[in-house]
């Protein structure tokens, strides 16, 4: 047979032709994606060991109301380890401590050891811990870190005269630590030199005076990020006499910016005065539009915000002069809402919330509380009910179908299902807040099981202070 | 009405007769034959038995007993020849023409008229110039072949038919030139040498050819001057119709001419079908016949007339491709005959005549709307087949007729084509008289531009880099491949790879410097695998050169910079053996059938060197395999299909063998998971990068594509076996392409082996079509005129140029893109001191950078090292084991989130050290980045420290870690056969103390639970002062023994047999290679020119012109 010329260059032609056009792999999804880690958030199923991580308030701050939340929401017993890491740099106190099944331990701060930041480790995913202050002046709970790492994000602080804002920033880890701070403020973004490649030591806590950099500034966003090592960075705002408020507010960053933000709680009563605050750490100019949901059919306009680059923005909430000004979010009076943040173009902002109550019916104080960028279908609060304090459970619907709700009430060693808190249905888009200073008893802890992603907030009113946090969302657990 | 009876001299029918309804073919016009007044019979006829005399006088003459004349005597032994003459309202010239015809000196020639429906009688005057001629006059004009067939009916008994259009004039031998060359050349069909009619130095046809889409081509140029240059008797395509002879038998067994191909293609048709049917078709020059030519290529019709002909010229012609081609061959002429008419078309409508363009493609769509009329005719048409496309092809010219008439038709290019013609031969000629010299030169360059590449290689030391780790000492290799236990990994009970075996083998024969053993594998593979390609292609072409050009393509091919860049060994070491198993392959599919020590030979060749690559690299297991499944699957091209058998079952059977020389570890390799063959998840690459080799640094830019370009070249110009051969290279080549790719554009997750290693069989198949190009450069193309072969040839050897620069100006860093520094070198640190008791390094990172063959884990590659960064032996990673599950699981759970304590996780494996890398050495070794969750958790875990940062690399320490040999204090109690291997290791890791000494015999320990951090293992023991220890599994995955008192350790795995069946392996090594060695001395007899009859796999360059 003679060989035939033209075949083989047919075929090189036709594999020319398939490598221009469908040559390459697909290979969609499988660009790397962002770390996805939450600062706070039940450890994943199967985890064998777990730490939390609590930098613990200011020093400023008498250590003796301070507290530590140990819950068990599994129907084992579980023994974690906890280690505080004085400041004053002596060794680290060890202290093992058991939780019952089923219930919450809560120990005095100043049990465990002197001034520091504490670590708390267990060895299943059924263990959550809380921190804060709880007394009749001073509230301020929210859960520790589940996890350290490179980046924190915080956006609602303000230096005006008679607060302080920190930072404390925990290095729980065996390696030191370097980090570089970012301030800005709505005119600049200053980068102090005694914060860039600031060393914080491995097992120890640095705390950082951000009002003595951005002096009487009304809005205050910060970064914070990590050139080696990983930190732990809580924010509180100390509100003295001279603010004309009163009470600490204590948020755990976020690691990551984002471009969608829910809120689930707030109220418009009278004498209450809240800001959404937009950071834009990224490098373009940003459109934030901002909508409120309130408990009733009544429609509240949505705002648009532009937050320029390196900048923050506020956005009132709630009473707004006539005619609304830009940068005001009309919600009627007396109104509950929940709020929903989304930036244009997916581009990528930090949204907090900071809300100053003065002499209002659930009483004085301030609070913040970051948003929450991933809405999970499984949360855990881990204390119900405070003394002497106003409760309210917020549940949030971000999803476009109705989700049904189911709260567990964990406390003494058993499962209570309080029929009020069982099938709490939740149009799309709207929130349902549940009191529950009457419903449950005091030191439960409440699993939230909605049929679809959902946020859940807890806000604590007491006479001198509230306290308004994100619960902890479990994912991926039953 | 009765069937008139022929004439009984010539068959012809007497005047007035009517030849009968019963014999027209059903599908052609049926000739209405009118009685007119004939002049006389011939009165030469010829006196063969088979024919009556037309002639009764003549015949009552012989009956009546007299004595023949001379002339008619001469008459009866001449086979008796009929001319046809077809005539429609001839010309002047009809007299002329039959003048001609009249004045033969043939003796037995009868002339037919058959007037194609004349409006104007033309018998007078036929009569008054052919008085002996028969006429028949028919109804209506049918056209030249439905008239000529009416001779099926109305002449028996000639031998040959004259076929002749009215305005010919034959000179007078000419009828008996033809005769004489048909019986002499045994052909069907002859030709005359057509001049002009009024000018009979000018040529018009000297046999006629087509290209392969049915396009006439004629060589003869117009106004070429007749000098006798195409004097020579040659077979040819088809003759035209104007003056054809054609045997009776054969007309009659062809059924005649195919009127539906009537204009222009009926003497195409015949002369196809009766080449189909065995028959040779012959120009016979010297028969001269002047011809006025009013063809339809002659004349100028108007416009509507125009389009009219060329629609029916390309019915006519589609008709004859339809019906003659083989069906495999009508899928690719079909197809480029109408994207070729549909570019002229559009040619046509941008030149403003649409008609004509609705004209030519009419003619495909008339085709189509008879489809029915057309597959008839091609089964009777198949019927007659005989001979293959193949054989009708050769005299078809190659290219484009169109293109060629335009070039010298329209341009009058001929001349100056002639002379470049001429000229560019005699430079070929010069060229190739300089090239049979230069391989010496390039030779020269070659050796040149790889030890300026590979002089830090050479001079320094070769950088510890993927999997170029460093050789230990010449008895750790011997131990390794002799072990019973693999110390990598978390180690495993399984064989040494032989990998280790032939190192050992190739260090003790350095006198154990292994370091000048890994420089010699690693630099040598440069020359080794060019030898290679130089051995490879050097039976395959008279002269040195192609040989050399062959070892320069594959030198220059990307695929080696990159393996050599990527720290790839096993490629690098396919790439040096790889032309010599493709040429063991190629010697035993030539080898003569009977020669069977041949072809032993050349099978343990397959299975020794399939041993040796696929050791160094698992998937050449498949090499072999794949050559001669290319081989096969490119027998529909070039033919060959018992050297593609031979050449399949010897890839099979030496495979099968170096399976075996390979085991037991090829044993280990079945059901064993991806990363055993060095399979891994890689970033999936395009085909694109695949066709230009650039699978890392090396081969950017349109350097490789001048590869490919080269590549071609013998497919262009080379003829024969060459060309089957050049086939065969790039079906390879196509092969080991998509072999390559595929699996990732399947499935973008797959693991995949190292794309060099399939990659090196691509260049392999394109180095030897490059060779076999300039092969044909040297001994074909300067039998060919200038055109396009000629353009080609330039254009490869400026494709050549490309890569050779690439390879240039990579050489100036000397170390062909491999970083110059190393993990090894950066982490040299970790074991400068090692502590009492050893440790592990465990290595994370994208499993394409990691030092060694990492496993995988979620996408993240790892590997581990003992007491340091490790060498060799920590490659080619053992199956998985349970205790590296738990590993697995262990980091699976760090990446997940699932642990801050992983440093716990890992203590009872010994490790020390965790090392995240993102490239493969530092500073500029090849990047790619870890999986950020896992960076991220890396970074949060409580019991890790940062022990040393480098650029793209984070070292953390464990602080958690026990050494590989640690005793616990009796009163701790050490976690042993639990059901949760890691459940057990988070709370908390027990107080150690290392055990000293060597492994074999230690200092005092103990007493206390001694911990071994290998592989829980049942097959090790201790004994402490010769007394066993009880083993339990320490932690659930580790080794732990019970010391009562203190004492010396002794640590030892049980080996079985295992060691014996090592020496064996080996034992079969020596044996196989001394059969190889005793079979070697038949070698020379072994011809790669193999006895394939009719496939005639030779590498004679042709003798014939080709135009």
């Amino acid at each position: 047979m003679t060989a035939r010329r033209l075949p083989i260059p047919l075929l090189l032609l036709a594999l020319i032709l398939v490598a221009f056009v469908a040559g390459d792999p697909d290979t969609e999804g499988m660009a790397r994606a962002r770390d996805p880690r939450e600062a706070v958030a039940v450890p994943p199923e199967g985890t064998t060991s777990s730490g939390w991580f609590c930098p613990g308030p200011p020093p400023t701050l008498p250590i003796e109301q301070e507290f530590l939340a140990l819950t068990n929401v599994s129907e084992a017993d579980e023994t974690v380890v906890v280690t505080v890491y004085p400041d004053g740099g002596e060794a680290s106190v060890r202290r093992e401590v058991d939780i019952a099944a089923l219930s919450v331990t809560r120990v005095a701060r100043v049990d465990m050891g002197p001034p520091g930041p504490v670590t708390v480790e267990a060895f299943s995913r059924d263990v959550v811990v809380e921190s804060g202050f709880e007394s009749a002046e001073r509230v301020a709970m929210n859960p520790c870190a589940s996890t350290a790492a490179k980046e924190w994000h915080f956006a609602a602080g303000t230096t005006v005269r008679g607060t302080e804002q920190y930072l404390m920033v925990f290095n729980p880890l065996g390696t030191d630590a370097k980090v570089d701070v970012t301030i800005r403020t709505g005119e600049r973004v200053l980068e102090p030199e005694d914060l860039q490649s600031l060393d914080i030591p491995r097992r120890t806590r640095i705390p950082i005076a951000v009002h003595n950099y951005a002096i009487r500034s009304e809005r205050v966003a910060i970064d914070l990020e990590s050139t080696i090592g990983n930190v732990v960075v809580e924010q509180s705002i100390v509100f003295n006499a001279e603010s004309g408020f009163q009470g600490v507010t204590r948020s755990m960053g976020v690691l990551a910016p984002a471009a969608s933000w829910t809120f689930a709680d707030g109220n418009t009563v009278a004498g209450t005065s809240s800001v959404v605050a937009l950071s834009n750490p990224g490098a373009v100019d940003v459109e934030v539009d901002v909508y409120a949901n309130v408990g009733i059919e009544v429609p509240v306009t949505p705002v648009t915000a532009v937050v320029p680059r390196g900048g923050v923005t506020w956005v009132a909430l709630g009473r707004c002069p006539d005619p609304v000004p830009d940068g005001c979010l009309a919600i009627p009076p007396e109104s509950e809402y929940a709020l929903q943040v989304e930036s244009d173009a997916k581009a990528p902002i930090v949204a907090e919330v900071l809300t100053l109550y003065d002499d209002t019916v659930f009483g004085s104080g301030a609070a913040t509380v970051m948003g929450t960028a991933d809405p999970a279908d499984r949360w855990i609060v881990t204390r119900s009910v405070v003394p002497d304090a106003r409760v309210v459970l917020a549940l949030t619907n971000p999803a476009i179908r109705a989700v049904t709700v189911d709260v567990d009430v964990i406390v003494d060693g058993s499962i209570e299902q309080p029929d009020e808190l069982q099938g709490i249905t939740i149009e799309p888009g709207r929130r349902a807040g549940v009191e529950i200073t009457t419903l449950v008893g005091p030191d439960a802890t409440l699993v939230v099981h909605a049929s679809a992603a959902i946020v859940v907030e807890r806000s604590v009113y007491a006479a001198g202070d509230l306290s308004r946090s994100p619960a902890i969302p479990a994912r991926g657990g039953s | 009405m009765d069937t008139p009876e022929p004439d009984p001299g010539t068959g012809l029918l007497a005047p007035g007769q009517d030849p009968g309804a019963p014999q027209a073919e059903p599908d052609q016009p049926e000739v209405e034959p009118r009685e007119e007044p004939v002049p006389a019979a011939p009165d030469h006829v010829e006196r063969e038995p088979a024919v009556t005399d037309p002639d009764p006088a003549a015949d009552e003459a012989t009956e009546g007993g007299a004595e023949p004349a001379d002339d008619e005597i001469e008459a009866a032994v001449a086979p008796a020849v009929v001319a046809v003459m077809v005539t429609s309202d001839p010309g002047p010239w009809l007299e002329g023409a039959l003048a001609s015809l009249a004045e033969q000196e043939y003796p037995a020639l009868s002339v037919l008229v058959l007037d194609n429906g004349s409006t104007e009688d033309p018998t007078p005057r036929i009569a008054q110039a052919a008085p002996h001629a028969f006429v028949r006059r028919l109804e209506s004009n049918f056209g030249f072949a439905a008239a000529a067939n009416d001779v099926m009916v109305t002449v028996e008994g000639a031998t040959f038919l004259l076929f002749c259009h009215d305005d010919v004039v034959l000179a007078p031998d000419a009828v008996r030139i033809m005769v004489e060359e048909a019986y002499r050349s045994n052909a069907g069909v002859v030709g005359p040498k057509l001049v002009d009619y009024d000018d009979e130095t000018k040529l018009l046809e000297v046999g006629m050819s087509i290209d392969h889409y049915g396009v006439p081509f004629s060589n003869i140029e117009p106004g070429e001057l007749d000098q006798e240059q195409h004097d020579a008797v040659r077979d040819v395509f088809y003759v035209s119709n104007a003056v054809m002879l054609v045997r009776t038998d054969l007309f009659h067994e062809l059924d005649g001419f195919d009127a539906a191909t009537f204009p222009g293609f009926d003497d195409v048709d015949l002369c196809w079908r009766a080449r189909l049917a065995g028959a040779r078709i012959l120009v016979a020059p010297e028969a001269r016949v002047r011809h006025r030519r009013t063809t339809l290529q002659d004349h100028r019709p108007s416009r509507r007339d125009e389009t009219v002909d060329l629609e029916a010229w390309t019915r006519g012609r589609v008709r004859v491709l339809m019906k003659s081609y083989s069906g495999l061959a009508l899928v690719w002429v079909l197809p480029v005959a109408f994207f070729l008419n549909l570019i002229e078309a559009a040619a046509l409508v941008i030149g403003r005549r649409p008609r004509r363009a609705a004209g030519l493609l009419g003619g495909w769509f008339d085709n189509i709307r008879q489809l029915r009329d057309v597959h008839r005719a091609r089964v009777s048409t198949q019927r007659l087949r005989r001979v293959d496309d193949g054989d009708v092809r050769d005299l078809m010219v190659r290219g484009s007729a169109r293109l060629r008439m335009f070039l010298a038709h329209r341009l009058h290019a001929g001349d100056r084509l002639a002379d470049v013609s001429n000229r560019t031969r005699d430079a070929a000629a010069r060229v190739r008289t300089r090239l049979r010299t230069g391989h010496v030169v390039l030779t020269a360059v070659i050796v040149v531009l790889i030890v300026i590449g590979s002089r830090a290689l050479i001079l320094d030391r070769v950088p510890q880099v993927g999997t170029l780790n460093d050789w230990p000492s010449m008895g750790a290799l011997w131990s390794t491949f002799l072990s019973s236990w693999r110390y990598a990994m978390i180690g495993a009970d399984a064989p040494g790879p032989p990998i280790f075996g032939l190192m050992a083998l190739l260090s003790t024969a350095l006198l154990g410097d292994t370091d000048l053993a890994r420089t010699l594998v690693v630099a040598g593979a440069f020359p080794l695998g060019a030898w290679g390609a130089y051995r490879l292609a050097r039976p395959l072409a008279p002269a040195a050169l192609p040989a050399v050009v062959t070892a320069l393509a594959y030198v220059v091919n990307p695929v080696v910079r990159n393996a050599v860049g990527e720290g790839h060994f096993g490629p690098l070491v396919a790439f040096a053996l790889a032309p010599f198993l493709l040429r063991a392959l190629l010697r035993a599919g030539a080898a003569a059938p009977d020669d069977r020590r041949a072809r032993l030979h050349a099978m343990l060749s397959v299975a020794l060197l399939t041993t040796i690559v696929a050791a160094a690299w698992p998937p050449a297991l498949l090499f072999a395999l794949t050559i001669g499944v290319a081989f096969l699957l490119a027998v529909p091209v070039a033919g060959g299909l018992h050297l593609s058998l031979r050449t399949l079952a010897t890839a099979a059977a030496g495979t099968a063998l170096a399976f075996v020389l390979l085991a037991p570890w090829s044993f280990d390799l079945l059901g064993a998971r991806a990363e055993t063959f060095g399979l891994m998840a890689r970033e999936p690459q395009g085909l694109v990068d695949m066709l230009s080799f650039q699978t890392g640094r090396a081969g950017s830019g349109a350097a490789p594509w001048g590869l490919i370009v080269a590549g071609l070249l013998p497919l262009a110009v080379a003829t024969g076996p060459r060309l089957g051969w050049a086939s065969r290279a790039w079906m390879l080549t196509i092969v080991a392409w998509i072999a390559a790719w595929l699996p990732s554009r399947l499935d973008s997750s797959a693991p995949l082996p190292a794309p060099e290693g399939m990659l090196v069989l691509a260049a392999l198949g394109l180095a030897l079509a490059v060779g076999l190009g300039v092969a044909a450069f040297t001994d074909e193309l300067r039998t060919f005129h200038f055109g396009w072969r000629q353009l080609a040839a330039v254009a490869a050897a400026v494709g050549l140029a490309l890569p050779i620069m690439g390879l240039t100006a990579d050489a100036l860093q000397g170390r062909w893109g491999l970083s110059g520094d190393d993990w090894a070198s950066r982490f040299e640190w970790m074991s400068e001191d090692i502590p009492d008791g050893g440790f592990r390094v465990l290595w994370l990172g994208d499993p394409t950078i990691l030092p060694g063959d990492p496993h995988v884990v979620g996408g993240t590659g790892y590997l581990v090292t003992r007491d340091g960064p490790g060498d060799v032996r920590d490659g080619w990673a053992p199956p998985r084991t349970k205790a590296e599950r738990e590993l697995a699981r262990a980091i699976e759970m760090v990446r997940a989130g699932r642990t801050v304590r992983f440093g716990h996780l890992l203590a009872p494996a010994g490790v020390r050290y965790v090392a995240v890398v993102e490239r493969a050495a530092p500073e500029s070794g090849r990047k790619a980045a870890i999986d950020p969750r896992l960076e991220a958790e890396l970074g949060a875990q409580v019991d890790l420290t940062v022990s040393r940062v480098e650029s793209s690399a984070v070292i953390y320490e464990n602080e958690s870690w026990i050494a590989r040999r640690a005793v616990a204090p009796p009163d701790v109690e050490v976690p042993i056969d639990v059901d949760d291997p890691l459940e057990a290791a988070t709370r908390d890791v027990p107080p150690t103390e290392a055990v000293l000494g060597p492994q074999s015999e230690s200092e005092p320990a103990g007493p206390g639970t001694l911990l071994w951090s290998e592989a829980a293992d049942s097959g090790w023991q201790a004994t402490v002062d010769g007394a066993t220890a009880t083993r339990g599994d320490a932690f659930g995955w580790t080794n732990a023994f019970a010391v009562e008192e203190r004492g010396s350790v002794d640590l030892t795995f049980d080996e079985g047999l295992r060691r014996v069946i090592a020496y064996l392996e080996m034992v079969a090594w020596f044996v196989v290679a001394a059969l190889w060695w005793r079979s070697r001395s038949r070698e020379q007899d072994v011809d790669l020119d193999p006895d394939e009859s009719s496939e005639a796999e030779t590498y004679e360059p042709p003798v014939e012109v080709a135009s």
